[in-house]
């Protein structure tokens, strides 16, 4: 019986995670964390939503990532979209300064944190994002929001949504390292961010974000599950 | 005390320490009663602790799930015995490398659901009243037992029909029934989509033709080396009537349409008379009226074959040389085919499968049935892929079935890189002899008239040798007329034997609500004898979860839930891969594996059987004495992996003889640890087991290769047909010699089955057929009268479900779909399996949840429709099908559906059960399809034509709706333990 | 308070008896903080005379006089009968255990510095444990962590004696390889806590066993750097 730790399939097997990017390989000495949503490889399977869920206990009324469907055009000419969205960990975050207890912050690496022993679930920051990315989690009595999945990250390992994304369509890494998956998608394709007019800085980009939110004739049909029911634009 | 001062030195040259205590063991100043905390261990221990800390003091399992018929292969984390997380398993392949989507993820709200069974049940009262008690598992064994002893004894062991309904993991079910003496076993495959298979069926022994984009592939490299193939090479995906994008059945079809467009400028062609998900990628979206699938494929092959021309490199469309060489019976195919041309088609008044017969039936203009049958012929590889929905779920679906595979074989796409690959005839086996297929092998005797036959005990089938001869899928949606009418052999040896089905045991499925219209079942399973007694005198429903057709139960018996129990995943990739389903958690409650349900049953069988005939078809040795563990039962079914041939190019196997079935581990093929029989044709090396899998991270993987229907024949010095195909002429066959078993069947009983009959047929045609479907006026004259008054074709479609059984769980009804599954519930209370900060645990807690904050089914309609009704988005409206049945659902309106087309989610709406969780609460304003579907089964299969329906619209009031729906929707069922967590 | 000399070659044998010597000590420090005192211990921590000779002989001023001090209150204890014991049982648990917070907690975790860590299972355990799992080590206790004192020093005594076994086997590099990971381990744990635990146990402890025990500790501790320090040097 041959030694199965020099068995070759093994070996095909153990290369797998690296070829689809499941596990953050070198760390630069300071790596800034960043995320890229490609619109153009989102299936719409809420993988991402769920999954964070399940890693970050999120309650079910409330979410730290969650996906739209937008539906546009008219019979047959038409459009539809899903579009993840989450905390965009922005390099000039609003909700930083409103905290009265100075409980939540933007690490060096890049990622916007609650410390939840600090915070007092007054909810001030909950109100200041201007993309609804936090939430006053009455279990907790404190807020709660994306972190990246920070406990993963010290492992080498990336956030759920991105590791269970069906399409491939997170990108996650150091963009500070040339060789991560995000550097390379930011180096080659054209990206966008949401409500860049807010100031905020947004640091979570998007591929074929204008294509998706291009305003077109007719109305436009949102599905959020976070809110709820179907909305009409 | 004197202050000598001395050296160090000074000091250890006293000899100080040498005079005290010595011993260099560990006993230096112990006391006796105690002894050391830190204990030395040897590597691997560190190296295994190490990572379990790494993770949390978690252990990391791999396992395959089962929300849909994917079966992915999983990563789950278990912390103190429950399971914490569920990811892809990085390590193989199947599904996307490593993704897990939302209903993977939601299987953390399955296992520990309120609403699991959680011991076994006793129906009180009526069938149908939902009133149990708890029993023993002893006392349910006993029970059942002893009926179906009782059963055997008054009509034979064939009166018992084992249905394993939805979930693949069923083998143990199987055996138990065929060593109990019936050959009745099925499972959902029968209602699932046999028009779809059948093409492939007739003409490769194949299944499910699917493109070939799963990457990467590990293929075998010219220095002996094997390798990721990670590039995508097809040109053109064209989605008929299938979504991968929501279905995701072929799990890998989702990234791998992602990527082939990304990284090879894929083109994507989707027809669907929705905008499914998948559309949402599409280069374009052709939304075909419902049911025309097979007149788009017949124009696609007209105009490929009018247009092809081998000089032009604009028209090179067919490959001539696949045709010659690989290809049996085209000639014949052909004429069968251009016999149509000249005919006129009394609905449209155009000649058969011109572009402009193809516009008026499938409402597409003609140029774009131009452009897809031009580009499908000139852009290679290409694929064409059919769906379950359509034309699975069509009366007519083997027609469009066949010319499907045609089209794919003529234009040279069959088996090469970016093309098509049939998944069956290439997929791993499993199974073997545990699953007791032999045991049908055994001789019986029965008295028919009067005198006595003997022949094999499969030849009692209730289908094959019943009204459906040429069903080798089973069939399961003709079940209510079969238990009414019993069973009358009409074919083989036994023709004349008559037996009921009297015992029926449902294990996973949920044929009340999936197999056709419910009420046909309901009906069936309260049939009463004169005597007041069932006619169905046993209902055994066996499941982790109590799902509508429990209710008509007299036993309902827990099983381990996928996470629970052991077992191989059931998978359809483009090479051989398997992996283990294995038990990661303890079962929950009283839940048991199906090896110790089986064993429990074969013994108990066997007691009463040798009481009460002196001997036993079970025999002992085949049963509790063979199988001890779950893991004894699959190692079994691994003897027969991979149990393919060694043929394609690159070569999988290059020291192994081109052509011999291989079976064992990779490994041992590889490296030549093999036993080679030159007779039979085989080459034996280690065989996979359950250990093996787990050391390779759950699963394993032989090498890919392409052109696997030739094998290089040494003598001719040429190619020969063959490898994967396993028919008659071991060629493509467009001539069906698979039929002419069947029909020396039928002539050898003079007698024609029904279904036959009215297609005006006395035997089914050995080449090119064309039938119409039903319930379509567009098509099929007879329906004609009721286009005013039914103007709208319904359909069903998928949301990020699967099968029936997933809809309690509560992040899945966060996923709008398509239209289909919308967030407009009113508000209501639950029970339901919640997180924890932190993700630690699910735990059940009790909700109320506001309105519009739980996806229910909706009724998708048109907006242009929808004016007319004045019906907005919301409203309540009742469709209403020529049978005079009724569903009841909230409209969403929009544009992304045919006009003249309603799409329905299925299993989305109506749900009756309790098991159902949150989704029970809204069964009074959702559809449930089943209640609009036809008595109807399509010929030769005897599928139910679940796509094939006509119905009318109107708005209606909740007060007028709930008077309206059968009583079963009215009822508050309350199930003995089922949500009393 | 180390002596200016440094520490010449020694041979196989010498250098086995002062591993043993530091084996000795340790497992005296091990039992300490781990354990209430048993009579048995307590005579046998007489009787054996090991400490005796350190008051007698040992060059470090320091170690003998709480040596010294150290004999007398076990001495004192033993006269005492049953109360004695009791009450240094009491002591024992009054400082390591509770009710309550501990006295003087003997974790590392809570003694050092950075104030996130502050708290058990913080930065030190996590090391500590890592540390000895690269050992070979696991921990077997369903009550104590990694970075109790008592198991620190169990660590240093049971590595003190493989190294013993290293040279008894002619594995010069072994052994070598041990005293400079004892060394590492000195400088980045004990060292940097143990004497504030000791100084805190003088403060508040009532009972001069554990006041003099924990001076006693203090000095070796800082001893000990200081031997293998020069032992390394010569090799």
């Amino acid at each position: 019986m041959v030694e199965l730790a020099e068995s070759r399939f093994i070996k095909l097997q153990e290369e797998l995670p690296r070829l689809f990017n499941r596990w953050i390989e070198k760390k630069s000495a300071n790596p800034r964390w960043v995320m890229v949503i490609d619109l153009t490889r989102c299936v719409g399977c809420y993988s991402c939503q769920a999954s964070c869920k399940m890693e970050n206990g999120v309650p079910y009324e409330y979410f730290r990532t969650h996906v739209e469907v937008i539906e546009r055009g008219t019979y047959p000419n038409v459009r539809r979209v899903f579009l993840p969205r989450l905390c965009n960990h922005c390099d000039n975050p609003s909700c930083v300064p409103v905290c009265p207890v100075g409980a939540t912050y933007k690490r060096e690496d890049g990622i916007v944190v609650v410390d939840y022993e600090r915070c007092i679930g007054c909810g001030y920051c909950v109100q200041a994002c201007p993309y609804g990315a936090r939430y006053s989690n009455p279990e907790t009595g404190t807020v709660d929001k994306c972190d990246y999945c920070l406990h993963k990250l010290s492992d080498g390992e990336v956030p759920a949504c991105v590791s269970n994304c069906m399409g491939g369509a997170r990108i996650f890494g150091d963009v500070n390292d040339p060789e991560s998956p995000v550097s390379k998608v930011l180096s080659s394709k054209a990206v966008a961010t949401l409500k860049p007019e807010t100031g905020n800085d947004p640091r979570v980009y998007y591929v074929g974000l204008e294509e998706a939110t291009k305003i077109g004739p007719g109305e436009a049909i949102v599905i959020n599950p976070k809110v709820g029911g179907v909305i009409r634009t | 005390m004197t202050e000598k001062v001395i050296t160090r030195r000074g000091f250890i040259k006293l000899g100080i320490v040498a005079g005290l205590a010595v011993a260099a063991s560990a006993t230096i100043g112990l006391p006796v009663y105690e002894k050391l905390f830190l204990k030395q261990v040897p590597p691997e221990k560190i190296k295994a602790i190490k990572e379990r800390i790494r993770r949390g003091g978690v252990q990391v399992k791999y396992t395959a799930c089962v929300m849909c018929a994917a079966e992915c292969a999983l990563e789950v984390w278990v912390k103190d015995g429950r399971v914490v997380r569920i990811y892809g398993n990085p390590h193989l392949t199947y599904n996307s490398g490593g993704a897990a989507c939302a209903k993977a993820v939601s299987g953390l709200q399955l296992q520990y659901s309120p609403y699991r069974i959680q011991y076994p049940l006793k129906r009180v009262g009526e069938r149908g009243e939902g009133k149990f008690i708890r029993i023993s598992w002893d006392q349910a064994i006993d029970e059942i037992a002893k009926k179906l002893v009782e059963i055997k004894k008054k009509y034979g062991p064939e009166a018992l029909l084992t249905d394993t309904g939805d979930v693949t993991d069923r083998d143990q079910y199987w055996r138990l029934t065929f060593a109990f003496g019936s050959p009745n076993a099925v499972e959902h495959g029968a209602i699932c989509d046999t028009p779809r298979r059948h093409g492939p069926k007739l003409i490769v022994n194949g299944k499910r033709w699917e493109p070939d984009i799963l990457r990467p592939v590990p293929v075998r490299m010219p220095d002996g080396s094997i390798q990721w193939y990670n590039k995508h090479d097809a040109k053109l995906i064209i989605y008929v009537g299938w979504n991968p994008f929501t279905a995701t059945r072929i799990v890998w079809e989702n990234i791998g349409t992602v990527r082939a467009k990304a990284e090879n400028g894929c083109k994507v062609y989707v027809i669907d008379p929705g905008f499914s998900n998948t559309a949402t990628l599409a280069d374009k979206w052709f939304p075909i009226r419902a049911g025309t699938d097979a007149d788009l494929f017949a124009a696609m092959l007209r105009y490929i074959l009018e247009h092809d021309n081998p000089q032009d490199p604009n028209r090179q469309y067919i490959n001539y040389e696949v045709i010659e060489k690989y290809v049996e019976g085209w000639s014949e195919f052909l004429e069968a085919f251009k016999s149509w041309w000249d005919k006129i088609d009394p609905v449209t008044g155009k000649k058969y499968f011109t572009l402009e017969w193809a516009e008026a039936r499938t409402g597409l203009p003609r140029e774009d049935i131009e452009k897809l049958a031009h580009e499908f012929g000139v852009m290679k590889p290409a694929a064409l892929i059919w769906g379950m929905q359509s034309p699975g779920h069509h009366y007519n679906g083997y027609v469009a079935s066949i010319l499907g595979c045609v089209l794919n074989i003529i234009t040279g796409n069959f088996e090469i890189p970016g093309g098509v690959i049939d998944t069956e005839i290439v997929k791993s086996s499993k199974g073997g002899t545990a699953t007791g297929k032999q045991f049908n092998k055994r001789k019986v005797k029965r008295i028919i008239n009067g005198v006595e036959v003997e022949a094999e005990q499969e030849k009692l089938h209730y289908a094959w040798y019943g009204d459906w001869p040429a069903a080798w899928d089973d069939v399961v949606g003709d079940l209510p007329r079969m238990i009414m009418e019993g069973i009358t052999l009409k074919y083989g040896p036994f023709r004349g034997h008559k037996y009921p089905i009297a015992a029926y045991i449902l294990r996973t499925g949920n044929t009340l609500v999936t197999a056709g219209p419910v009420y046909k079942f309901i009906e069936a399973f309260m049939a009463k004898n004169p005597d007041g007694t069932y006619k169905l005198e046993l209902f055994v429903y066996i499941d982790t979860i109590f799902l509508e057709s429990g209710l008509y139960a007299d036993y309902v018996l827990p099983e381990a839930s996928y996470l629970e129990r052991m077992s191989l995943s059931d998978i359809y990739p483009t090479h051989p891969i398997i992996f283990l389903r294995d038990a990661v958690v303890e079962p929950l409650f009283e839940a048991k594996k199906p090896t110790e349900i089986m064993n429990m049953l074969a013994k108990k069988i066997y007691e009463y059987e040798m009481k009460e005939f002196g001997r036993s078809d079970i025999d002992p040795k085949e049963f509790w004495e063979k199988y001890k563990t779950e893991e004894d039962f699959v190692n079994e079914m691994l003897q027969v992996a991979p149990g393919r041939p060694n043929v394609g190019r690159p070569l999988p196997f290059p020291n192994q003889p081109e052509g011999y079935i291989l079976y064992g581990t990779p490994e041992s093929l590889d490296e030549g640890r093999v036993v080679i029989d030159h007779e039979k044709k085989v080459v034996r090396g280690e065989p996979v087991t359950v250990e093996y899998l787990r050391k390779h991270y759950g699963g394993t993987m032989w090498p890919m290769s392409w052109y696997r229907y030739r094998e290089w024949d040494a003598e001719k010095n040429d190619w020969k047909s063959g490898g994967i195909i396993t028919t008659k002429t071991k060629k493509l066959e467009l001539k069906f010699h698979k039929y002419e078993t069947y029909n020396k069947l039928v002539e050898e009983a003079g007698v024609i089955p029904l279904s036959w009959k009215v297609l005006g047929w006395e035997k089914l045609p050995l080449t090119f057929y064309w039938f119409e479907t039903v319930w379509n006026y567009y098509t099929n004259p007879e329906y004609a009268k009721y286009r005013e008054e039914y103007p709208f074709q319904l359909i069903c479609a998928r949301v990020h479900h699967a099968m029936s059984g997933t809809q309690m769980c509560e992040w899945l009804a966060q996923t709008p779909a398509e239209g289909l599954w919308i967030p407009l519930s009113e508000q209501f209370e639950l029970k339901m399996a919640e997180t924890i900060p932190g993700g630690k645990e699910i735990v059940n807690v009790a909700k109320s949840l506001p309105k519009n904050t739980w996806c229910i089914g909706t009724a998708q309609i048109n907006r242009v429709d929808a004016e007319k009704y004045g019906i907005k988005t919301g409203d309540l409206i009742v469709l209403e099908n020529p049978l005079g049945r009724k569903a009841v659902a909230k409209a969403y309106v929009c544009e992304t559906v045919r006009p003249g087309v309603i799409r329905i989610g299925f299993a989305t709406g109506g749900r009756f059960s309790p098991g159902l969780g949150g989704t029970y609460y809204h069964r009074l304003y959702t559809p449930n399809h089943s209640e609009l579907v036809d008595y109807k089964l399509s010929p030769i299969m005897g599928q139910p034509c679940f796509a094939d329906m006509i119905v009318k619209v109107r708005k209606t009031t909740i007060e007028e709706a709930v008077n309206m729906l059968p009583e079963y929707y009215r009822i508050q069922f309350r199930i003995e333990g089922v949500g009393t967590i | 308070m180390s002596e200016e000399e440094n520490l010449p070659n020694l041979s196989e044998k010498e250098y086995i008896s002062l591993l043993l010597f530091r084996a000795q000590i340790y497992s005296i420090l091990r039992n300490i903080f781990l354990f209430e005192p048993s009579r048995e211990y307590l005579n046998n921590l007489l009787q054996d005379r090991f400490l005796n000779k350190i008051i007698e002989v040992y060059p470090e001023k320091c170690l003998r006089d709480s040596a010294s001090d150290f004999l007398e209150a076990v001495m004192e204890i033993l006269r005492g009968g049953e109360n004695a014991l009791i009450d240094t049982w009491a002591e024992y648990t009054r400082l390591f255990i509770g009710p309550g917070p501990p006295a003087t907690p003997p974790y590392e975790s809570l003694w050092i510095d950075e104030h996130e860590a502050r708290r058990y299972k913080g930065e030190a355990w996590l090391k500590v444990r890592d540390w000895l799992l690269d050992e070979g080590l696991i921990l077997e206790s369903q009550t104590i962590l990694e970075d109790h004192a008592g198991i620190e020093f169990e660590y240093m005594m049971v590595s003190t004696i493989k190294a013993v076994e290293m040279l008894e086997k002619n594995d010069r590099t072994g052994f070598i390889n041990i005293l400079i990971k004892q060394k590492k381990f000195l400088e980045e744990h004990l060292i940097t806590w143990i004497i504030k635990l000791c100084d805190a146990i003088e403060q508040k402890s009532h009972s001069s066993f554990y006041k003099s025990f924990a001076r006693f500790t203090k000095y070796f501790i800082k001893e000990d750097e200081d031997l293998l320090k020069q032992i390394l040097n010569n090799l």
